[in-house]
């Protein structure tokens, strides 16, 4: 028992050593850099999106919300209002303030809906959010977007690389704490049977706003992430629906309620959408991307409907009783 | 065996923790439970009886909150609660198991247990340390799963469980809930022979502690003539006796009422 937690724990060290290597391995020319980048900010976007998805059992198709807010907090401040480290730290908490905050009116007035119609309000707030900031051109520069300074500190590729693997590392671990704490899997027990919690004496309202705002700050986070990196933002970037389904796809893919899960499938996400796009430069049918990614969905769910990890579970189960069965 | 009139003087005495004033509810045109006007006396242990589809289920439903009545009141210990979600009903003290396992699937036997002993301590409100990790509520859950014989099977899964293990969970997470007003209902329907005599001797040591108010929704008459101080017998919604056991067996009403329907307590 103890050998085996010290052997875990051995594991993770390494794991983690391994991650923080990586962008020493990196090209910076091949663009490697900003691709791990950007894996980092998809698998935070991906766990804030599975705290809702795989633990609370809420069904959101407008987590994008948060991540075009949190991005354009940090845009509008970093370009209006002072190009500083202190200054980013106050984009830091305004941007968790207002998500929290937006997390809180959506979860009050919907998170009683039944969960289809819930479903069906996040799309509407978040494709009116889209439609208003487009119209909003003079704030936002629309579909064509603008750029803006970032601190020096955050100029370097290796350095932004850094601060979001690292960022990806600390929110995992809070998160985690979080959904193995009381309070989280207070949520999970609400995933399970919302009546039943209800009738144990748990205000089963409460807890799903609040996990609607933690989740919408950790999005919010990976926006101002994504800004900070790519120093550039615009309405169809950071407010467009399909980052959602970039999310739900990346839970689904790697295995939804684990948080390990949405990391999994932003690596792959992200590295086969890469792969297929440089292909589709000499294999022309490869051009439409997407559709692959529509296939792959359609087979996870009707094949690994709990993921790749919940699949890797399942073939190890198979496997110890095989064992166990042989003489 | 308890001398059934000390008991009864007792339970004279003392105030009543819930009563109902004309607690109706309809279903479409159908009046699931009508017109009932019900009392219970702190401490009290009452069996409802009544043939299926009396409405016993329905009134229990009523009387924690997962249905709202179309008409009448309910009082718990002085308040009135007509009007109040079933969490906050349960957080006042009335708990309840269900006739069908209601249970959390996909989580362990000692998860559900547990998630239901944290619902009333102040530990809920962590949100840092490992849920597994407060002795206090380990401890609670041990004892929980030793008394309906479910430890073996602390880590199955909810849904792996037999249909009388689901049974058992069911009465776990209602003494986890530790409330002052137990809501039973029909606890060893569906249990295989052998599981029967222990959830009796757990109800049984509830009923001898005198510190809750129980009502019980049962069908097997040696049970609620061992147990109760009072039977309630429900009959098409509507209350239509209420006494000792011994007599309410006898009562011609209740036996009419009995062979018109299913005849279960006619029938033993
Ligand atoms: N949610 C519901 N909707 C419609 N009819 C219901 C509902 N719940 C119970 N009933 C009806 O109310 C009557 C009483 O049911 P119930 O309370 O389950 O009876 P019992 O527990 O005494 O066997 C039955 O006729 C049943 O069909
Ligand atoms: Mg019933």
């Amino acid at each position: 028992m103890h050998r085996h937690i010290g052997l875990q724990r051995l594991g993770y060290g390494i794991f983690v050593a391994f991650v923080l290597s990586l962008p020493l391995f990196m090209h910076d020319a091949r663009n490697q850099l900003f691709i791990l980048t950007n894996i980092a900010v998809m698998a935070i976007f991906a766990m804030s999106y599975d705290l809702l998805l795989g633990y609370s059992g809420i069904i959101s198709f407008g987590h994008v919300l948060f991540f075009g807010v949190g991005a354009y907090v940090t845009a509008i401040m970093m370009k209006n209002v002072s190009v500083s480290i202190p200054a980013l730290l106050f984009v830091l908490l305004l941007t968790l303030l207002i998500t929290a905050f937006l997390g809180w009116l959506i979860g009050f007035f919907t998170a009683r809906l039944k969960s289809h119609f819930f479903a069906m309000f996040t799309l509407a707030i978040a494709e009116l959010a889209a439609v208003l900031m487009e119209k909003a051109k003079g704030i936002s520069g629309g579909s064509d977007g603008f750029s803006f300074p970032v601190p020096s500190f955050f100029r370097d590729k290796l350095t932004v690389a850094y601060v979001a693997l690292i960022s990806t590392l600390v929110i995992f671990v809070l998160l985690r704490l979080f959904v193995n704490s009381p309070m989280g899997t207070t949520i999970i027990g609400i995933r399970e049977n919302e009546a039943r919690m209800r009738a144990l004496g748990y205000p089963v309202l409460r807890y799903k706003v609040l996990a609607v705002m933690i989740s919408g700050a950790v999005a919010g986070f990976a926006g101002m992430l994504y800004g900070v990196s790519m120093r550039f933002v615009s309405v169809p970037s950071v407010f467009g629906i399909n980052l959602t389904l970039d999310a739900l796809l990346m839970t689904i893919v790697g295995g939804a309620g684990t948080l390990v899960g949405p990391v999994i499938g932003a690596v792959l996400v992200e590295l086969v959408s890469q792969w297929l796009q440089l292909m589709a430069k000499s294999v022309p049918l490869l051009e439409r991307w997407m559709l692959f990614f529509g296939l792959a969905y359609i087979l996870v769910v009707l094949f690994f409907p709990s993921g790749i990890l919940g699949g890797l579970q399942r073939l190890l189960i198979l496997w110890r009783n095989r064992r166990r069965k042989a003489p | 065996m308890l001398s059934q009139q000390g008991r009864g003087d007792e339970v004279t005495q003392v105030a009543s923790i819930l009563c109902t004033e004309g607690l109706s509810v309809a279903f479409g045109g159908h009046l699931a439970v009508d017109d009932v006007d019900f009392e219970v006396p702190e401490h009290a242990f009452i069996s409802i009886i009544g043939p299926n589809g009396a409405g016993k289920t329905t009134f229990f439903n009523l009387l924690s909150g997962q249905l709202k009545p179309t008409k009448g009141r309910i009082w718990f210990r002085g308040a009135e609660i007509t009007h109040l979600p079933p969490e906050h009903r349960a957080m006042l003290g009335v708990g309840r198991s269900f006739q069908i396992a209601n249970i959390l699937p996909n989580l362990t036997t000692f998860e559900n247990v547990r998630l239901a002993v944290q619902a009333k301590r102040p530990e809920r409100f962590r949100f840092f340390r490992h849920h597994r990790s407060f002795s206090s509520l380990n401890d609670r859950v041990a004892e929980i799963l030793g008394r309906v014989s479910l430890w073996h099977k602390r880590e199955a899964l909810a849904r792996y469980l037999t249909h009388g293990e689901k049974r058992k969970l069911e009465i776990a997470m209602l003494l986890a809930m530790d409330s002052a007003l137990f809501l039973l209902d029909e606890p060893t329907a569906g249990m295989s022979v052998e599981e029967v005599p222990q959830i009796l001797d757990v109800i049984s040591a509830l009923r001898d502690e005198r510190k809750r108010t129980i009502l019980l929704i049962e069908h097997k008459v040696d049970m609620v003539l061992n147990l109760s101080d009072t039977v309630a017998v429900l009959h098409q919604g509507r209350l239509i006796a209420q006494g000792p056991p011994q007599a309410i067996m006898q009562n011609e009403l209740v036996q009419t009422a009995y062979l018109g329907g299913l005849g279960h307590v006619g029938a033993s």
